[in-house]
């Protein structure tokens, strides 16, 4: 298992699995560190990426539109993309712009 | 009808600019389209409550807004001498406003046609009752002078007669006072408009025109406090002359809603290129408009109308200089009729006229002034002391001066304490023979059984309680000081009340009621309630009360000393709290109104480095102390983060700080974003991102998780005010 942690993103890779867990606060800064982490576990061959929104309170339309550049560029790398522990709040958010019709939710 | 804030057409001020009269300018145009209760309404207006500009903004916005129902707009004017001649003008009027309204056209009216010029105006539809008015009236057939103002008045019932659909708003009603035969004329206007079908409103000064005419009523105050804060920003902006928070209270206090004298005081201001930023500045020029300005000319005006001759206007002058320095303000009508040196039939129309404006009020055997107009008081001083006592006119203005500025933060002062008063005499109307449990009124059983329980369980519990205590029924309730003029001293009117009522076990029972709120920092102790009880059993005894209960409400309720004085002497006293609780277990919000408004919260945050989550955490708090659920609070609070972030984003902002109010009150929150800079609509037309999908994600994230969302550019920036119900509407 490899872990790396950035300032408020975390990521648990365990073979072509990743599970990265976004901070309590899903802005530009933190979904920037999330896209960075996730480009590298595509790169390093990682089939499922699973974001995990344990810890995040807020999300805004920034972070949003980052997890869409993260869902891209897992589309064409044949990877799925998997939002894990996201609570009824953010899923709401995630309907409104049209992230779930792309993505797993769990 | 849809809106418009374009150019007036008779209106002195633009429909943006004309503020506090929502609801009266939409049941005023509902009455227009005739979805009133009956055609004809009396809009009884207080002097200087603006009713003249609102049936002006009435005129406009159905000139501007639609094309069926033709709007006339006609006041009786200061220059119209004789019923006839208001008579015939009033017919040119109505002619001219039909005809521009028919054209489309405002300047017609401003243009004043001859009569022949009408016709030739005239659109066909309506060319043959106008052209037979005009007819008629130039062949002089109809002699008699009755029977031709009856002829101009009735005008708008021959258009109705031949299909035009009229609206007709006949002003000013109060100055045929003044007109030779005004009598006959405001007689002849009922007789003939009672027949009308279509409908119409009668204005003028209220105690004028209540009673005269059998159609139903709208009143016109002067506009409330929140208003007239509203009308304060406006001036200060069309004026520009800066003003604060501080002094806009002050000048809707200290001008009581006028907005006649708030108008004067800034042109007043804006002359002298002088702000109204500090008390001292707003007191100099309301003291130079009271001696000698604008406020000044126009009390002259009223005396030099209704009394001209010097002598007799010197009498009066003095008749209200001894009754003010008296403390009673007011005597006898023998008193004052004997002393004013004018013969009964002078007397008897002078002072009715006085009563019609409001500088004195008329009893059934008394006359008494004013004594809450501030201005005009401060108006009869001045003259009392410059025309009668001689006085120096610049030791009168200096030392009435620094009177008003001393007295500004007192009469502030009362305000506050007003507003802040629980509403005891709307609280006791809603007793209404309801039953409670003890603890919600007995503050020593409150304390013992729910000190530290939250609201919610003391209610059930108040609800479930097996013994119960009747409130009476309540008949009649007024301020104690309406009884008992002395208490006065003690209290600020609103902070007392005495209410008569029946005892909920018999009717025959007759109880009275009298309650004060009383101040203290602490538990009020014994010493304090023995103090209030003596002074309510003081106002019982002078009024002759039999039975009676004593209830004081303190703050943070009563120490056990005073909890027995209390009980010893048959008395309630309970704390704010439990009052709070009262109110909400008799469903008496809705009366006591304006005190349990809004709470308003105000933060500044700078932009940058994720500031939104500070005002995230600020909203949730708030929402959470005013039980807000929790999803609810969590859509605010998103919504909230992307409009923080839009305002960082593109205002480029000179400040860099977002301005937020939150404003909750028992139904909603609503929020408000300020921000200086590029206004967001200004930023989406010039800056292009290359993140072009994520445009407009921010605000369709806050109309999707808020009830209401509005985006308002400023002068010099974006104000962004969304709402969130506590239940959906």
């Amino acid at each position: 298992m490899i872990t790396q942690k950035g300032l408020d993103v975390s990521v648990e890779a365990v073979g072509e699995r990743a599970v990265v867990f976004a901070g309590d606060y899903l802005n530009k800064l933190s979904g920037e560190q999330i896209e960075h982490i996730c480009r590298q576990q595509l790169a390093a061959g990682c089939k499922e990426l699973v974001v995990n929104f344990s810890e995040t309170e807020i999300v805004n339309s920034i972070g949003i539109s980052i997890l869409l550049g993260v869902i891209d560029s897992a589309s064409n790398n044949g990877a799925k993309v998997v939002f894990s522990d996201v609570n009824e709040d953010t899923v709401e958010l995630f309907e409104m712009l049209g992230l779930t019709k792309h993505v797993t939710i769990a | 009808m849809k809106r418009f804030s374009g150019r007036p057409v008779i209106a002195e001020n633009k429909a943006d600019d004309f503020v506090g009269r929502e609801s009266e300018i939409e049941r005023l145009l509902q009455h227009a389209r005739g979805l009133g209760s009956a055609n004809g309404l009396l809009l009884l207006s207080a002097p200087l409550a603006g009713s003249s500009e609102l049936l002006r903004q009435i005129y406009d916005r159905l000139f501007i807004g639609q094309k069926e129902i033709i709007p006339v707009y006609f006041a009786i004017k200061k220059s119209d001498t004789t019923a006839g001649q208001a008579g015939l003008r009033f017919l040119q009027e109505f002619l001219v406003q039909t005809v521009a309204f028919r054209r489309g056209d405002a300047n017609i009216i401003g243009s004043s046609p001859e009569m022949s010029e009408i016709s030739e105006l005239t659109v066909p539809a309506d060319g043959y009752w106008i052209d037979r008015l005009v007819e008629i009236l130039s062949e002089g057939k109809v002699k008699d002078e009755q029977a031709l103002l009856r002829s101009y008045l009735s005008s708008p019932l021959r258009a109705g007669a031949n299909g035009a659909n009229v609206f007709v708003m006949i002003d000013d009603l109060h100055e045929l006072s003044f007109l030779e035969n005004g009598d006959a004329f405001l007689e002849d206007l009922k007789e003939i408009f009672i027949h009308a079908d279509f409908p119409f409103v009668f204005a003028g000064r209220r105690r004028f025109l209540f009673g005269t005419m059998p159609f139903e009523s709208m009143m016109i105050d002067r506009l409330a406090f929140a208003d007239a804060g509203r009308l304060a920003d406006k001036l200060s902006a069309k004026f520009g002359v800066p003003i604060n928070a501080q002094t806009k209270d002050l000048i809707a206090v200290q001008l009581q809603g006028n907005p006649a004298f708030m108008n004067f005081l800034f042109a007043a201001a804006q002359e002298k290129a002088e702000p109204l930023d500090s008390f001292q500045s707003v007191e100099r020029f309301y003291a130079n408009a009271v001696y000698g300005g604008r406020i000044c000319k126009f009390y002259d005006s009223i005396f030099d109308r209704i009394i001209p001759e010097t002598e007799l206007q010197t009498n009066l002058l003095r008749l209200f200089s001894d009754v003010l320095k008296d403390g009673t303000n007011k005597a006898r009508i023998e008193f004052w009729q004997k002393h004013s040196d004018l013969a009964e039939t002078q007397f008897r129309s002078v002072i009715k006229m006085l009563n019609a404006h409001e500088i004195v009020t008329l009893g059934s055997n008394s006359i008494e002034t004013v004594a809450e107009n501030t201005a005009l008081c401060d108006y009869l001083n001045g003259r009392i002391r410059l025309e009668l006592d001689g006085a120096a006119r610049a030791l009168v203005v200096g030392e009435e001066l620094s009177a008003f500025v001393k007295r500004a933060p007192q009469l502030m002062a009362r305000v506050y304490r007003q507003r802040s008063a629980i509403g005891l005499r709307e609280l006791l109307q809603a007793f209404n023979g309801q039953q409670i449990t003890p603890a919600l009124i007995d503050y020593g059983r409150f304390k013992d059984e729910f000190k530290g329980a939250n609201d919610d369980k003391i209610l059930k519990a108040t609800k479930d309680a097996n013994e119960k205590i009747s409130l009476p029924r309540i008949v009649y309730v007024a301020h104690t000081v309406a009884f008992y003029r002395q208490i006065g001293e003690l209290f600020d009117a609103e902070r007392s009340a005495v209410a008569l009522g029946f005892a909920e076990s018999s009717e025959n029972e007759e109880i009275v009621w009298i309650a004060a709120e009383i101040d203290s920092k602490l538990e009020a102790a014994g010493e304090t309630a023995e103090f209030w009880c003596d002074r309510l059993e003081m106002v019982a005894a002078n009024c002759g009360f039999q039975q009676y209960k004593v209830w004081l409400v303190a703050p943070e309720g009563f120490a056990p000393d005073a909890v027995a004085v209390l009980r010893g002497r048959n008395a309630f006293g309970s704390s704010r709290k439990q009052v709070d609780l009262l109110i909400s277990f008799l469903n008496a919000k809705p009366l006591i109104g304006k005190n349990n408004g809004a709470h308003e919260y105000e933060i500044i945050v700078p932009m940058g480095e994720d500031t939104e989550m500070i005002a995230a955490h600020t909203v949730e708090e708030i929402a959470k102390r005013h039980n807000f659920p929790a999803k609810a609070i969590n859509q605010i609070k998103t919504a909230l983060v992307e409009a923080c972030i839009n305002a960082a984003e593109h205002s480029h902002s000179p400040d860099r700080k977002i301005y937020q109010k939150f404003a909750v009150d028992d139904e909603k929150i609503a929020i408000t974003i300020a921000n200086r800079g590029v206004r967001l609509n200004d930023a989406n037309a010039r800056e292009v991102t290359s993140d072009e999908g994520r445009r407009g994600w921010g605000l369709k994230l806050m109309k999707g998780l808020m009830d209401d969302v509005k985006i308002e550019q400023t002068d010099d920036g974006t104000r962004i005010t969304m709402v969130k119900f506590l239940k959906k509407p």
